[in-house]
C-alpha cells in the first residue's frame, strides 16, 4: 500500500458571522442562558440631563447582564426637543420611540435571517406614528396622549425568495422587545430621589 | 395490598391503549381511574363538543370506529360510548373511583397509594392526560368580583353563563368553538386572541386531517424536530368538527359576529387592556397556513394525486378590523380563560419532574427506569395526544417496558 501525502483541504469553517451576526456565538449565548435562567436578568439604564426649556440629553453607557455590570463600548448619547416649542436640539421623544421599534425590528430580521442561512443586501425600514397632540396638550381628557397608531413598512432585499423575506418581518416582531414594549402593558414606576 | 407487573394511572383512550398493549404479551397489569372509564370525556366537555378530527381517525389497538358515518365527527357522548366499549372489548382490568395520592420509587419497583388501597409494580405508565389542569393567568385575580370565571372544562352550554357580554381568552380549538357557539346562539362575544394556528376544514376536496395523516405530518417523530419544545407549546388548532365541515377562522368568527381583540395583557382598574400584537400574530397563522398548504401541493403533485382533487388555493388573508386595546370590565359579565392546561403532578416525586412542573421523558419513557408517560402533546410523534396517537406511541413503549421487565427478570436470577 502506498500512502501519499494528500493536501488535505481543511474542512470549510462556519463564517463566524452571517448578514454581521455572530451565529454561533448567539447559539452558544442562548444555550448557557437556557441552562442558567438567573444569568438572563438584565437591566438597562438611560441618564437623562436637562438642557433648557424641552431640550435634553441622554447618556446610555453601563448596562447589566449575564450575571455583572458593563458598560457599552463609548458613552452613547441621544438628545431631543419639541420641533416648535424647542431650541432644535434633537427629535421628538416619541420619534426615538419609532426609532426603537425600526431598530429592534431591523436587527431580529438580520438575526432570524442568519438563522434561516438567508443573506440579506437592504433592510430599510419606515415607522410612521400618528398621534392627536390634544391629549398630551390637554385639550381633551378623552384623546390618549401616545400614538394612535403606529405603521411600519419593512423592505427587504436578500437572496430568498419573496414570501421567505416577508416572513422574516413577523418572525422578528414575534420576538422584539420594543414590540412588545409598545404592544403590551408594561408598569412604570417613576419617583424622584431629593 | 396487592401487586402486580404495570400498574397503569388513568383509564381514558391513553390507559386503555396501553391495557390492550400489555394484554397482547400477557403482562399483568391494572388501570386506576378516580372517575369512570372516560371520565374526563363524561365529566370535563360540553354539550355540543364534537371531535376535530373525523371519525375513521378513531383508531385504538385492535378496536376502531365502524359507524356509518366514517366522515363525520363524533359528540363527547359518542367518544364516551366509544371508549366504554373498548373497554368491555379489551376486558381491561380497571379499578374505577380510584385516586392516586402518591406513586414512590421502591427499589427497582414502585408503590403506588390509592384511596382504594396499595399497589405494588415493577412498571408504571402514567395516562392522565394533558388537559386536566387548566392554567389560569395570574391577571384572574385582578377582574372585578362581578364577573363570573370559567375554564372550558366547567363550560356546558350558552344557558348556563349569566345574560351579558362574554370575554373569551384565547383562540385556540376550545376558544374558537366557545366563541362561535355563544354567538350563534345570540350572545354578545369578544375573542381575545393571540398565538394560534389558523386552518381550513377542507382542502381541495379532503378533510385537513385526512392530508395531514396522508402526508405524514401527524406521525413526525419528537426527535426529528429542530425545536421540540416549540412544538410541543403549539396551540391546539382552530377547527370544528361539523357535519357542514365548515371552517372557523378569525374571518368566519368575525363575519359571525364575534368581537375580536388582541392577546388579554393586562388590568387596570376596570380596564382589560389587550396586545396592539393582533395584526401580527393573524399574520403569522396564515405564513403558517401557507406553508402547510405549499407541503400539501408538493405531496399531491409528487404523488400524482392532482388529477382527483379540486385545483390548489389559498384561503383569503385574515382581514378584521383594527381592535380595541381596551374593554371596560364594568360591560363583561364572564370570563371564559382558553388559555390551555398545566402539568399537576402532586402525586409524582419532585425528582420526575423539571423545573416547570412538566413530566421529564425521552418520547415517552420518563427519566425514572420503569415509569413512562403517554398522551401528551407530541411526546413521540405529533398526534400523541390525540385519539389517534395513543395507539402507536403504546405499542413502542410496551416493547421499552418489555425489554425492562427482561432486564429487571436477568438480574433478579
Amino acid at each position: 500500500m502506498t500512502t501519499t501525502t494528500d493536501t488535505t483541504t481543511p474542512a470549510p469553517t462556519v463564517p463566524a458571522e452571517f448578514n454581521g451576526v455572530p451565529v454561533e456565538k448567539l447559539r452558544g449565548t442562548i444555550a448557557k442562558l437556557t441552562d442558567n435562567p438567573e444569568l438572563a436578568a438584565f437591566q438597562f439604564t438611560a441618564r437623562n440631563e436637562w438642557i433648557e426649556g424641552t431640550g435634553t440629553e441622554s447618556t446610555m453607557h453601563e448596562w447589566y447582564g449575564v450575571g455583572t455590570d458593563h458598560v457599552h463600548v463609548e458613552e452613547f448619547t441621544a438628545k431631543a426637543d419639541h420641533p416648535t416649542l424647542g431650541h432644535g436640539h434633537g427629535p421628538t421623544p416619541q420619534e426615538y420611540v419609532l426609532h426603537a421599534l425600526a431598530a429592534c425590528l431591523a436587527a431580529g430580521v438580520a438575526t432570524t435571517a442568519a438563522n434561516r442561512g438567508i443573506a440579506l443586501s437592504r433592510i430599510d425600514t419606515v415607522v410612521r406614528g400618528r398621534i392627536d397632540v390634544r391629549g398630551v396638550l390637554g385639550i381633551d381628557p378623552d384623546v390618549r396622549n401616545g400614538f394612535s397608531s403606529i405603521e411600519v413598512e419593512v423592505d427587504i432585499d436578500g437572496d430568498a425568495p419573496r414570501e421567505a423575506l416577508d416572513a422574516l418581518v413577523t418572525a422578528s416582531a414575534k420576538r422584539s422587545a420594543v414590540f412588545d414594549i409598545i404592544t403590551a402593558p408594561t408598569t412604570v414606576v417613576i419617583g424622584t430621589t431629593s | 395490598m396487592f401487586t402486580t407487573t404495570v400498574t397503569i394511572i388513568g383509564a381514558g383512550q391513553a390507559g386503555l391503549a396501553m391495557s390492550r398493549c400489555l394484554t397482547e404479551r400477557s403482562i399483568d397489569h391494572v388501570v386506576l381511574e378516580r372517575g369512570e372509564v372516560a371520565n374526563s370525556w363524561r365529566t370535563e366537555r360540553w354539550d355540543s363538543l364534537r371531535l376535530l378530527t373525523p371519525n375513521w381517525m378513531t383508531r385504538l389497538p385492535s378496536h376502531r370506529y365502524e359507524g356509518d358515518d366514517p366522515d363525520g365527527y363524533m359528540t363527547a357522548a359518542e367518544v364516551v360510548g366509544f371508549l366504554d366499549g373498548y373497554r368491555e372489548r379489551i376486558a381491561a382490568p380497571i379499578r374505577t373511583h380510584t385516586e392516586v395520592e402518591s406513586v414512590a420509587t421502591v427499589g427497582t419497583g414502585f408503590r403506588t397509594t390509592t384511596t382504594t388501597g396499595v399497589i405494588d409494580s415493577a412498571a408504571v405508565v402514567v395516562a392522565t392526560g394533558a388537559c386536566s389542569t387548566p392554567r389560569i393567568p395570574a391577571l384572574s385575580a385582578e377582574l372585578p368580583n362581578h364577573i363570573h370565571q370559567l375554564a372550558p372544562i366547567e363550560y356546558r352550554n350558552p344557558d348556563a353563563l349569566g345574560e351579558g357580554r362574554v370575554l373569551v381568552v384565547g383562540a385556540s380549538a376550545s376558544g374558537a368553538q366557545i366563541a362561535d357557539e355563544l354567538c350563534r346562539h345570540g350572545r354578545d362575544v369578544v375573542l381575545a386572541v393571540g398565538d394560534h394556528v389558523r386552518l381550513p376544514r377542507t382542502y381541495r376536496g379532503m378533510d385537513i386531517h385526512w392530508w395531514m395523516d396522508t402526508v405524514g405530518i401527524l406521525d413526525e417523530r419528537y426527535d426529528e424536530m429542530e425545536d421540540i419544545v416549540r412544538a410541543r407549546r403549539l396551540p391546539s388548532l382552530q377547527l370544528i368538527g361539523t357535519p357542514e365541515k365548515r371552517t372557523l377562522d378569525l374571518n368566519a368568527l368575525h363575519s359571525a359576529g364575534v368581537d375580536l381583540v388582541g392577546r388579554f395583557a393586562g388590568v387596570s382598574g376596570s380596564t382589560a387592556q389587550f396586545s396592539g400584537s393582533f395584526a401580527n400574530f393573524c399574520d403569522a397563522a396564515d405564513l403558517k397556513l401557507g406553508r402547510l398548504l405549499d407541503t400539501i401541493d408538493e405531496y399531491a403533485a409528487e404523488h400524482g394525486l392532482d388529477a382527483e382533487l379540486a385545483a390548489p388555493e389559498r384561503p383569503d388573508r385574515t382581514v378584521v378590523p383594527v381592535a380595541p386595546t381596551t374593554l371596560d370590565l364594568d360591560g363583561i359579565d364572564t370570563v371564559i380563560w382558553a388559555t390551555g392546561f398545566r402539568p399537576d403532578y402532586p402525586w409524582l416525586e419532585d425528582d420526575l419532574l423539571d423545573r416547570k412542573g412538566q413530566i421529564v421523558h425521552d418520547g415517552g419513557v420518563m427519566s425514572r427506569p420503569g415509569m413512562y408517560v403517554l398522551g401528551l402533546p407530541f411526546a413521540r410523534r405529533r398526534k400523541s395526544s390525540f385519539l389517534d396517537g395513543v395507539g402507536p406511541d403504546a405499542r413502542e413503549l410496551v416493547d421499552h417496558l418489555a425489554e425492562h421487565l427482561a432486564t429487571l427478570a436477568s438480574r433478579a436470577s
